[in-house]
C-alpha cells in the first residue's frame, strides 16, 4: 500500500476514573489539541473525513457517535464511528485516502470504562446467549482460560508474570499522564488476589478512561501539513472462529495473520521493525503473543523474560497495555507511545529507532488481531 | 472525591429475547427430554461442532442436518477458578469454569465443573455431564460436570510445590506383635528380636525391634504426606543411633532438605525420635515427587 | 470528480426475506442465508472474499461487538474485518466503506453485511437510549417524529398534505407487493386512500400507523468488486460513481421542531451534483432508491434530494410519476416503510439500486433501462448518506 501520514496525535490523560469530564469533554481536549498542532480546520481543504472509535456499550448509548457529531466537526461534514478495536480506524482511514476518496482524515476514539458498574459484564454480552452467556462468560474468563492452557504448556511461571508487571509500570510511572500507576514489586504481584486463576488483579490492565486521536494525510498533504510526519507503511487484521471453536486457545492464528498481512503491505519482516508494541491486556498474553510471534518458543520462553529480552528486543518499552488503556482503544494508545520513540521523546527513549509495529487484540481469547507498521524518514 | 459534580444513574434495562433457532432448540431440548448431547458434522472438513453449528464457518457449508451424538465424557482442556463476584456469574465465588471437549466431538465449550477440591483443579481430568432436573432453555439444561474419577485430586506436592523447610511426621507406637509380624515377614528371628531371656544377657538388656521397623515409619512419610502421593522412593540411608524398645513410640520426621534440579529430584532429610525426645535414627532420602 | 486509484462495482446482491418473525433461526444462522445467496448469485465462493465489512445497532440486540460471534454465520475467521456503526445510516456506511477498501487496492472483492433481529429487542427503547441521559433522554420518543406532518400541512393545506403522504404509502405498498422479500405486503389500492388517512391509529398527531416504517429482522448482503475482477464476475455490474456522507447534531428539543434547519438531504444532494454535473436530478436518474421511514418523510424528502423549492414533490406524487412505470420511480422494493432491519436497511437501499442497475430486481424491476440510480441513508439525529450507481464504468 501508499503509505498515508500521520500528521499530528493526541491523548488526554489515562485515569481510573475522570469524573470531572464528560466524555464528549475527553474527545475535545484532544480534537482541540490536534487542530492547533496542524492549523487545520474542517473545510473542504481541511479535514475531509472524521473516524470516531467509541462503544454503545460502553457508552450507554444507541449510535454513540451521535453525541459526538458537533465535538468532532462533523456538522453538515462526515463522520464514521468504528465499532470495534481502535487499529481498525487506522485500517479503515488508510483505505478511504489510499482509494482517493479523501485526502485528510481525523481519527479520534474515547471511552470511560469507569461508565460502567463492571467492564466484564459489558464484555459477558458479547457471548451468545444460548450456550456462553448462562455460565458467565466475559473476555476476563476467556482470557483465564487461555492463560491456564498457556501456564500448563510454557515453561513459565507466576515469577516471570510478576516480572513482566514490575517492569510495565516502572516504565509506565515515568509517563505523566498516566498519574494512577505506582510501581510494585514482585512480591506485590504474587500475593494480588486472583480474579480468575490463573490472573490476578495485578496482572490485568487498569480500568481506564481517556481519548486518543490523530490526524493522517496522503503522503503529498501529510508533508504540507507538517515537517517530519510519522508514517504508516502498513496495516492488516484477522478474525478467528468464534471462542473458542478453535480448541487450541494457544495457537493464535489470527494474531500472525494480521502481523504477516501487515508486514506483507509495508514490505518489510518481524526482524527487520526497530520496536514493538503489544497490547498486552493480562500478563500473560506479551509472552504467548512473543510465543507466536517466534520471538522465544514455549521451552524458552521463561528464559527470554528473565534474561532481559524485551529490553533487549525494544518490546513494550512504554510499559504496554498494562499501564492502562480503555478495551477498544488499547492499540491506538500504543501507536502514540510507538510514535513518541519515533520521533525521539518517549519517556522511555532508546536511540534512533525507525520503524515500529502496534498490535492491538479484541474479542475472548484474543479472536480478533490487528496491526500497524510505522516508520519515521531518516 | 467528586468535587461540584454530579452523576447521573441509569441502567439499560430493555427486554431482549433471543431465539436459538431450530437447531439450537433441538440441541437444548435433546439435552432436557433425553439427555443426550448432540452436534453436527462438517461432512467435508469432518469437524464435529458441540453446541451444534448451522454453518461450518472454515468450508462455508450448510451442514444443520448432520446431526450427531456424542459422548457425555470429556476433557478439559483449560480452566479457571473465579475469585470476584460479577452479576452475570451463575455461582457465588469462588467457582471453576472448564473448558471441556467431550469425547467424538471437535470443539470444546466452556462449563461448570463442581465436585472438585478448587485447590486441587488441574487441566486434563475426565469429567462427565449431569443433568438438570429443571429445564433452563439453555445449555444449563447441563447443570454442570463432574469428576469421572476422583483419585485424580489425591497427588502429593510436585516438584515445584516442595519448598526447603517443609516438613511432616508420622507417629506409632510399636508393639511387641509388630517386632514377631516383621521377624516372620523377614525370616529374622533373632534372639535379640525374640528372645526374653536371651536378651537379658545382651547389650540392650531386653527385646529390641528390628532397625527396620522403626526405619519403615518413614514409608507413610514420605509415601503419603510429603511429597505424597504419586512419589517414588529412590534412595533411603538412615545411622541407628539408639534402640527401639517394644512399646516405645516412634515419630519419623522428613523435612525438605535441597531440591535437585537438573533431576526434579528432592533430598529429604530424616530424624526418627522416640517418646523422650531422644533421636533414635536419623538420615537422608532422596525422592522423586509425584508430577501434578 | 474526485479521481481514485480505481473504480468498484457492486457484483452481488444477497437478501433474507424481511419478516418480524425469524424464531427459526438465531443470528448468525439468519445472516448466513444472505450471504449463500449472494454467493449463488455471483457463483462465488467464501474463499474469494478478502475482507468482510459488518455492522448494525449493538443495544437494538445487546450483544457486544456482534462481528465475533457472527462469525459462524459470516465466514469471516481467518479473513480481515472492518466494523462500522453510524445508525440508521450504517447499512450504508459499510457500502461506502468497502468501496474504499477495494478502491484502496487493499483488497479485490470485499462483503458487506448489514443485519438486524430487532424482534429480538426493543427498538423505540434503543433509540431513546440515544438522547443525552442528563439532557434528553425524557423528552424523547423513539424515531416517532410527528412534525413533518405539521408543516406539510401548514405550508399545503391539510387536504392536499394528507392526501399525498398516503398516496404514497399506497405506491410503497404497491412495489412492495411485487418484492418478495418485502415485509409489509399489505395489499393496498387507491381507493383505500380516504379510509387510512382518516382511520388508521394515531401515533403523533397526522403521523398515523399506516404512515410509519416497520420493525423488520433480516440481513443485506453486499459484495463489491475491483474494476478488474467486476466484469468477470457480473454482466453488468452497478459501479460505484460518488458517496457522501453528512451529518448533523443538534439539540433533541430543536431537533424534530421549532426551527426548519437546511436539511441534511439538501447538503448532501447539492453537494454530490454538484460534484458529479447533475443538473436534472429527475430526469438524469433512472432510479431513486430512498430511506423512507414514514411516508410523511418519504414525500418531504423527495424535495430536498431532489433540490425543490415548491410543491414539485408533491406533484411528482400526485402525478403518480414515483410509481415503478412512472417517469421518476422511487422504491420500486417497498422501500423502508415495507421493510427495516435497520442496521441493513440503508444497505438495501444501494443492493436494491444496484440490483436496478444489473437488471436482476425480478418482479420489481423498473420497465426501462437503469443506466444511473440515486439510493440514500438516513440515521442518527440527521445524518444523510448518498450515493450514486452507473451503468458504464466511471470516467474521471
Amino acid at each position: 500500500m501508499e503509505k498515508i501520514g500521520i500528521c499530528a496525535f493526541s491523548q488526554t490523560s489515562v485515569e481510573s476514573d475522570k469524573w470531572y469530564q464528560r466524555f464528549q469533554e475527553m474527545a475535545f481536549e484532544v480534537v482541540k489539541d490536534l487542530l492547533e498542532q496542524t492549523s487545520l480546520d474542517f473545510s473542504d481543504s481541511g479535514i475531509e473525513m472524521t473516524i470516531s472509535v467509541s462503544d454503545d456499550v460502553f457508552d450507554a448509548r444507541t449510535i454513540s457517535d451521535n453525541a459526538m457529531t458537533d465535538v468532532l466537526g462533523a456538522h453538515y461534514r462526515c463522520e464514521e464511528k468504528v465499532a470495534q478495536e481502535g487499529l481498525q480506524a487506522i485500517y479503515y482511514a488508510c483505505s478511504v485516502i489510499n482509494s482517493g476518496i479523501a485526502d485528510v482524515v481525523m481519527v479520534v476514539g474515547h471511552c470511560k470504562e469507569s461508565q460502567a458498574k463492571s467492564r466484564n459484564m459489558v464484555t459477558h454480552m458479547a457471548f451468545d446467549p444460548f450456550y456462553a452467556r448462562p455460565v458467565g462468560l466475559d473476555f476476563q474468563i476467556a482470557a483465564a482460560l487461555q492463560a491456564q492452557t498457556f501456564l500448563d504448556r510454557a515453561n513459565i511461571g507466576e515469577d516471570e508474570l510478576a516480572q513482566i508487571v514490575v517492569r510495565a509500570r516502572e516504565r509506565g510511572s515515568k509517563n505523566v499522564l498516566y498519574p494512577n500507576l505506582t510501581p510494585v514489586s514482585v512480591e506485590e504481584v504474587i500475593a494480588s488476589k486472583y480474579l480468575a486463576k490463573p490472573i490476578r488483579e495485578l496482572h490485568a490492565y487498569p480500568v481506564s478512561d481517556g481519548a486518543v486521536g490523530f490526524i493522517l494525510a496522503s503522503e503529498k498533504k501529510a508533508k504540507e501539513i507538517c515537517k517530519d510526519p510519522v508514517w504508516v507503511t502498513g496495516v492488516g487484521c484477522s478474525m478467528d472462529t468464534y471462542f473458542p471453536g478453535n480448541g487450541d486457545l494457544i495457537n493464535l492464528g489470527s494474531l500472525k495473520k494480521a502481523v504477516s498481512r501487515t508486514l506483507d503491505r509495508a514490505n518489510t519482516s518481524l526482524d527487520s521493525i526497530d520496536i514493538y508494541e503489544f497490547s498486552d491486556q493480562y500478563a500473560y498474553q506479551l509472552p504467548l503473543y512473543l510465543t507466536n510471534l517466534g520471538f522465544c518458543n514455549l521451552e524458552d520462553v521463561s528464559s527470554f523474560i528473565k534474561n532481559g529480552g524485551l529490553d533487549e528486543k525494544n518490546i513494550n518499552l512504554s510499559g504496554g497495555m498494562l499501564i492502562g488503556a480503555p478495551l477498544i482503544l488499547g492499540g491506538l494508545f500504543r501507536v502514540v507511545e510507538a510514535i513518541k520513540q519515533l520521533k525521539g521523546i518517549s519517556e522511555n527513549q532508546i536511540q534512533d529507532p525507525k520503524t515500529a509495529i502496534v498490535q492491538s487484540s479484541m474479542g475472548p481469547a484474543a479472536q480478533f488481531n490487528s496491526a500497524v507498521v510505522l516508520s519515521r524518514d531518516n | 472525591m467528586y468535587r461540584n459534580s454530579f452523576i447521573v444513574h441509569g441502567k439499560l434495562a430493555l427486554p431482549y429475547q433471543y431465539f436459538a433457532g431450530r437447531l439450537g432448540s433441538k440441541f437444548i431440548k435433546t439435552l432436557e427430554k433425553e439427555h443426550k448431547i448432540i452436534g453436527t458434522r462438517c461432512k467435508k472438513c469432518n469437524t464435529v461442532y458441540v453446541p451444534p453449528r448451522s454453518i461450518c464457518d472454515r468450508c462455508f457449508l450448510d451442514i444443520k442436518d448432520n446431526l450427531e451424538e456424542v459422548s457425555k465424557e470429556g476433557t478439559v482442556l483449560s480452566y479457571t477458578v473465579v475469585n470476584s463476584y460479577e452479576d452475570h456469574y451463575p455461582e457465588r465465588p469462588p467457582f471453576i469454569l472448564g473448558l471441556i471437549k467431550l469425547d467424538k466431538a471437535d470443539t470444546p465449550f466452556v462449563h461448570i465443573i463442581k465436585n472438585v477440591p478448587i485447590n486441587k483443579m488441574k487441566s486434563n481430568i475426565r469429567v462427565r455431564a449431569i443433568f438438570s432436573n429443571t429445564p433452563t432453555d439453555t445449555i444449563l439444561n447441563i447443570s454442570h460436570f463432574e469428576p469421572v474419577d476422583y483419585s485424580v485430586f489425591e497427588v502429593g506436592y510436585t516438584y515445584e510445590e516442595l519448598e526447603i523447610g517443609m516438613s511432616a511426621s508420622f507417629t506409632k507406637t510399636i508393639t511387641e506383635t509388630d517386632v514377631y509380624l516383621f521377624a516372620g515377614i523377614s525370616g529374622d528371628f533373632n534372639p535379640m528380636h525374640v528372645n526374653e531371656e536371651y536378651s537379658k544377657k545382651g547389650i540392650f538388656g531386653k527385646r529390641v525391634a528390628h532397625g527396620v521397623v522403626p526405619q519403615s515409619l518413614i514409608a507413610p512419610v514420605l509415601g503419603t504426606k510429603l511429597p505424597g502421593l504419586g512419589t517414588v522412593a529412590i534412595e533411603i540411608n538412615t545411622r541407628f543411633r539408639r534402640p527401639t524398645y517394644f512399646g516405645d513410640t516412634i515419630t519419623a520426621i522428613a523435612t525438605v532438605k535441597e531440591k535437585i534440579e537438573e533431576k526434579k529430584w528432592v533430598k529429604m532429610a530424616l530424624k526418627f525420635i522416640n517418646q523422650k525426645g531422644e533421636i533414635i535414627a536419623d538420615g537422608e532420602a532422596i525422592v522423586m515427587p509425584p508430577k501434578g | 470528480m474526485r479521481d481514485r486509484k480505481r473504480e468498484v462495482a457492486i457484483v452481488g446482491v444477497g437478501q433474507t426475506k424481511y419478516s418480524s418473525h425469524r424464531e427459526d433461526v438465531n443470528q448468525p444462522e439468519m445472516i448466513s442465508e444472505a450471504i449463500f445467496e449472494a454467493l449463488e448469485q455471483t457463483s462465488l465462493t467464501m474463499d474469494d472474499i478478502d475482507c468482510i465489512v459488518h455492522g448494525n445497532m449493538e443495544l437494538f440486540e445487546m450483544i457486544y461487538q456482534p462481528d465475533l460471534w457472527h462469525t459462524i454465520g459470516t465466514g469471516a475467521s481467518g479473513k480481515e474485518c472492518l466494523r462500522l456503526t453510524t445508525g440508521g445510516t450504517t447499512g450504508a456506511t459499510l457500502v461506502c466503506a468497502a468501496d474504499a477498501l477495494v478502491a484502496s487496492g487493499m483488497h479485490d472483492i470485499v462483503m458487506a453485511i448489514g443485519f438486524e433481529k430487532l424482534q429480538e429487542g426493543h427498538t423505540t427503547g434503543g433509540i431513546t437510549n440515544m438522547a443525552d441521559p442528563l439532557w434528553g433522554r425524557k423528552l424523547q420518543s423513539g424515531a416517532l417524529v410527528g412534525i413533518t406532518a405539521t408543516q406539510m400541512i401548514e405550508e399545503f393545506g391539510e387536504e392536499r398534505a394528507k392526501k399525498a403522504s398516503i398516496d404514497y404509502r399506497i405506491i410503497m405498498d404497491m412495489h412492495a407487493m411485487k418484492n418478495p422479500k418485502a415485509h409489509r405486503r399489505l395489499g393496498l389500492n387507491f381507493d383505500m386512500a380516504e379510509d387510512l388517512m382518516n382511520n388508521s391509529p394515531q401515533l403523533v398527531g397526522e403521523l398515523r400507523m399506516i404512515h410509519m416504517c416497520s420493525q423488520s429482522d433480516g440481513a443485506c448482503v453486499v459484495i463489491l468488486a475491483s474494476e478488474d475482477k467486476a466484469k468477470e464476475i457480473c454482466d453488468r455490474p452497478a459501479w460505484i460513481l460518488d458517496h457522501v456522507t453528512v451529518h448533523r447534531e443538534e439539540h433533541m428539543g430543536t431537533l424534530f421542531g421549532f426551527k426548519k434547519e437546511k436539511l441534511t438531504h439538501r447538503h448532501a444532494a447539492e453537494v454530490l451534483f454538484k460534484r458529479n454535473n447533475i443538473n436534472d436530478p429527475v430526469n438524469e436518474f433512472d432510479v431513486f432508491e430512498m430511506y423512507d421511514p414514514s411516508s410523511w418523510w418519504g414525500v418531504d424528502w423527495l424535495r430536498e434530494f431532489l433540490l425543490f423549492d415548491g410543491d414539485e414533490h408533491l406533484k411528482l406524487v400526485e402525478n403518480r410519476e414515483i410509481l415503478i412505470d412512472g417517469k421518476f420511480p422511487v422504491n420500486p422494493s417497498g422501500g423502508v416503510i415495507a421493510s427495516n432491519p435497520i442496521g441493513a436497511t440503508a444497505m438495501v437501499r444501494f443492493a436494491e439500486a444496484a440490483l436496478q442497475i444489473m437488471g436482476k430486481a425480478g418482479e420489481h424491476q423498473v420497465k426501462k433501462e437503469v443506466n444511473k440510480a440515486l439510493a440514500s441513508g438516513f440515521g442518527g439525529t440527521f445524518w444523510t448518506v448518498l450515493g450514486i450507481l452507473t451503468a458504464d464504468k466511471p470516467e474521471r
